[in-house]
Parts: C-alpha cells; sequence; structure tokens
C-alpha cells in the first residue's frame, strides 16, 4: 500500500493511452474493503471473492505474499513482477511504447 | 464500485496491470502505544542476531577479505566454564567467516575446535555428528550447506545446555559470537569504508539487552568471574559507539574505536588465564 | 529431520520429568514443539528462495484478540522472514513489523491459517518488533523464527 500514490500516479498519466488495472483483494471483509477504496480514491476494477489466500486467482498466479503486482502486455504475456516506484511508470511507458 | 468479472475472461487492453493486495493487512494501527511497547519480549533465541546475518549484510555493501579477518588458532583448553562458552561462541562466528572466504581447510580446521571446546563443556555428544557434515560439506565446497549447518550447530550446543540447565553459558555463547562479529565486522569496515557499510554499526538496544542478560547471571560468576566482570565494563564502552540516530553516519574513527574495543574484548576471552 | 526428531525427544524427555523439574527449566512443552514444526515448515518454503533459516525461536502461548511483541535486530541491506506457526486452536494469525519507536512499517504479509509471515527489507540497521496477533480463534501456543538472506 506504500506503493499505492504512485500506481494511482500511473494510472492517471497512462489510462487514457490504454493502460488498465484491475485490483485483486485477498481480503473477507467487504466493507472495510469498499471504505478504503473510496476513501483513497482507487476507481479501477476490483475483483473480491472472500476467500482470503484461497482467491482462485491468487492461487492460479502462484501469490504467495503481498502486495504482488503483474503488468502484461496487450497479448496476455506477463512482461514484470513487482515493480516499485519508478519502474513501474518506465515499463508501463515501453508497453505503451509512448516516450515518458 | 464496480466489481468485475472472474479475470480468465477479461479483455486485455494495451498495458495491464494485475495487484493482489489486502487492505486487512495495512489496516493495522500505525503506532505502538507506551503500554504495547512494555510488553515487548526479548531473548537471545531471536533477539540478538547470529554472526551470518551480519556477515550477509557487511557482504553487501562490501566485498571484504574475508581471510584477513582470520586469528591465529585459540586455546580449546580453558579451565573456566564462562570461558569455555564465551569461546564457543567465537569459534561458531569464525566458523562463518571461513564459510564466507570459501576455504575448506580453515573451517575444518574451526570444525574440529568447536568439537574439542564442546567436550570440555560437556556438550559435545550433539554436535559430533555436525562436526563430520561440517568436514563433509567443507571437502564438498557446499557453501550454503555449511552456513546452515553452523546455524545448527549453535542451535544444538545452545539446546545441549538447556538440557543441563546450564542457562548461564546459553548467555556467554550468544555473547561470545556476537562480540567476535562485532570485531571482525568493524575491522572489514575499517578496511573498506563506506557511509552504507557504516552504519551497520548501529545497535542501539542490542547492547543493553545484553548487558541486561549479563546481570541475570547467577552472583558468583557475575562478581566472581574476573572475565564477566571485566565484560560488562568493556560492553559499556561499546555501547556508547554503537548507539546513534538513524541517519547519522559513523566516522571511520568511530568504527576504529568499535574495532579496537571488540578486539581488546575478544583477547581477553581467548587468552588463556 | 534430525532437527524435528530430537526436538520430539525433548519434548518427551520434559514431560517425563516434569514433577522433579525446577520451575525455572526451559525444556520445550508439546504444544511449542508442533507449533515450532509448524513454523519451520513456513521457513522452509523460503529456503528456496535463498533465505537462511538462523538458530533459534520463540514460543509461547497467545490468547485471540492478543498480541506478542518480539524484539529483533536486524541489518539495513538483509531481507527476512519472520515466520510463525500455532497449534491448531488458533485460526488465524497476523504478523506485523515496528520499527524501534513502534512506529508500523511497510512489510509483505503471508496468512494460511495457524501459519503467517511477514517479509521484510530494513533500510536501517537496528531494533524491530515483531507483532503476532491470533486474530481468530481459542487460546494456543504459537511459535517465531526467522530467515534471512
Amino acid at each position: 500500500m506504500r506503493e499505492l500514490p504512485n500506481v494511482l500516479s500511473v494510472y492517471e498519466k497512462y489510462h487514457d493511452k490504454g493502460f488498465s488495472i484491475i485490483g485483486i483483494s485477498l481480503d473477507q471483509d467487504k466493507e472495510a474493503l469498499t471504505t478504503f477504496l473510496k476513501a483513497k480514491n482507487v476507481t479501477w476494477p476490483q475483483y473480491f471473492d472472500g476467500q482470503g489466500w484461497k482467491n482462485k486467482l491468487a492461487l492460479q498466479y502462484g501469490v504467495q505474499s503481498i502486495p504482488a503486482t503483474f503488468l502484461m502486455d496487450k497479448n496476455g504475456k506477463i512482461i514484470a513482477r513487482d515493480l516499485r516506484g519508478e519502474e513501474l511508470d518506465a515499463a508501463v511507458a515501453k508497453a505503451l511504447d509512448t516516450k515518458q | 464500485m464496480p466489481l468485475c468479472r472472474p479475470f480468465s475472461t477479461a479483455v486485455f487492453s494495451i498495458g495491464l496491470a494485475v495487484a493482489f493486495y489486502s487492505v486487512s493487512a495495512v489496516a493495522e494501527p500505525s503506532q505502538l502505544t507506551k503500554d504495547e511497547l512494555s510488553k515487548v519480549v526479548k531473548t537471545d533465541s531471536v533477539t540478538v542476531p547470529t554472526p551470518g546475518e551480519i556477515f550477509a549484510a557487511l557482504g553487501k555493501e562490501v566485498k571484504p577479505n574475508w581471510q584477513s579477518a582470520y586469528r591465529p588458532p585459540i586455546p580449546t583448553t580453558f579451565t573456566s566454564r564462562p570461558q569455555l562458552a564465551l569461546n564457543l561462541g567465537g569459534l561458531i562466528a569464525d566458523g562463518y567467516i571461513a564459510v564466507e572466504a570459501e576455504d575448506s581447510q580453515q573451517v575444518k580446521n574451526i570444525g574440529k575446535d568447536i568439537i574439542n571446546l564442546a567436550k570440555a563443556l560437556g556438550v559435545s555428544k550433539s554436535i559430533l555428528a555436525r562436526g563430520s557434515s561440517i568436514t563433509d560439506f567443507a571437502d564438498k565446497s557446499e557453501w550454503n550447506t555449511l552456513k546452515e549447518e553452523l546455524e545448527e550447530t549453535q542451535n544444538e550446543v545452545k539446546q545441549a545446555m538447556s538440557d543441563e540447565h546450564d542457562q548461564e553459558l546459553i548467555t556467554l555463547v550468544t555473547l561470545g559470537g556476537w562480540v567476535r562479529g562485532t570485531g571482525v565486522v568493524s575491522s572489514l569496515i575499517v578496511d573498506n569504508y563506506t557511509p552504507g557499510s557504516a552504519k551497520l554499526i548501529r545497535q542501539p538496544a542490542l547492547v543493553s539487552f545484553m548487558r541486561a542478560k549479563l546481570k541475570e547471571l547467577p552472583e558468583k560468576t557475575r562478581t566472581g568471574d574476573p572475565l564477566v566482570k571485566s565484560l560488562d565494563e568493556k560492553l559499556g564502552d561499546i555501547e556508547k559507539l554503537v548507539v546513534f540516530p538513524k541517519d547519522t553516519v559513523p566516522t571511520l574513527d568511530d568504527v576504529k574505536k568499535l574495532r579496537d574495543t571488540a578486539n581488546s574484548i575478544e583477547n581477553e576471552i581467548s587468552n588463556k588465564q | 529431520m534430525i532437527r524435528f526428531s530430537r526436538l520430539a525427544m525433548i519434548a518427551t524427555l520434559a514431560l517425563a520429568l516434569a514433577p522433579v523439574l525446577p520451575h525455572n527449566a526451559s525444556a520445550a512443552t508439546d504444544d511449542e514443539v508442533a507449533a515450532h514444526k509448524i513454523a519451520l515448515d513456513l521457513a522452509g518454503a523460503f529456503s528456496n528462495d535463498g533465505f537462511k533459516l538462523r538458530d533459534g525461536n520463540w514460543a509461547g502461548p497467545i490468547r485471540p484478540k492478543e498480541s506478542i511483541y518480539i524484539q529483533v535486530n536486524l541489518y539495513a541491506g538483509n531481507q527476512y522472514w519472520f515466520c510463525t506457526g500455532a497449534t491448531e486452536r488458533a485460526k488465524k494469525l497476523l504478523v506485523t513489523v515496528y520499527d524501534e519507536t513502534g512506529q508500523l512499517v511497510q512489510s509483505e504479509a503471508y496468512q494460511d491459517g495457524t501459519k503467517a509471515a511477514a517479509g521484510y527489507s530494513p533500510t536501517a540497521s537496528g531494533a524491530y518488533i515483531i507483532r503476532i496477533q491470533e486474530t481468530e480463534g481459542d487460546p494456543a501456543t504459537v511459535c517465531l523464527t526467522y530467515s534471512y538472506k
């Protein structure tokens, strides 16, 4: 969540150019999640199944610790994982083939 | 708040990030209260770092010449049990140094000395098998496994001491390892000074914890054993050198003072009385 | 593994001698041994990533909604995983990390019933506090161990 301001900033910068985010919440308390997302002004789509670590996508992607992020190109191929800070901006820009 | 369908049917845009997270994991109070802080447990089994940990951190900052940290073989025929325990801890630290130097022969030599001291302390049965493993892994140059073997050796020695209700020896093994580790690290930092490496000497709570443990030793050991008595005073000198604010960078002179103080304690520990 | 069988042997001996041991004897109880085993199982998963398990652990009782706070001393540049395991009466654990002033630091989280872990890479050397909470369940025994690289 320390990365959230950075992610918000990258989303704002590149969303109109075709960059999207899907958040997969491993929480089990939907109300707490909703409150948090509203407070932080997170507008991208979220997936929530209330299953915690047994979340089917977490299992599918072998997620064993969080936060965990996957950046995918237009073909759905994972091109990077767990990017932080400026690396995220640079990788998204490259994926979109957009000058920074 | 939009909730989308399962990801497998999503259409990808040009760039897509998927982020797994949990808000409950970050909904913890951001600051512990005074009452909570007063309940913090300290125990040498997890509160005191092992030599392997500080050596791992140092190795990321600089490229130390580990062989320069070797010392001549120490006596293994001490008559004082506290002195035996302190030196056993120091020898385990020497084992880590030899592993970092990837020196099979030195590892085997140290392994033999560890067994000799453990025999003198009456806790060798549990680690005789470790001694052969250490030799085998040293011959095969299995350095990562050797680091684990050294951790296990230390663990088993302390467990054996615990079985014998020799709690005071456990404290002294830990202390001996820490003193030797501190002396080595400060020497290597002096040889390879960088601000990042110098900041590694910061250990504000650790020395006060160890002084508190020394004070818990039975009186006959604490005041009756001249080495243990002298240790407490010298740890006070070390405490002044390793307690400083997070952003402070110790100077080369500060690190030299730490090196000299730790080495003088180590010489006293390994001097046959 | 040698480690587990030795711990089991020690636990059995401790129980057999319990009536005659002094009150401050420190032999591990069966529950502490069991919790330690679970913590070690979890720590083992990180060894594939090069993490080395350090010597030593802390084990003791935990109650629901209560926390245990344990001090550790960490070095900047290292990465750590703090692994906890609890006996089955504890349904859920949570591990978080605080700095020496008691300020929460950002750590990676792992939870799976009676196992939980926190991953942390300090940028400053010094004392840190590991907080273990039983967020769901009944009174149980918990064990903390940690790995580094």
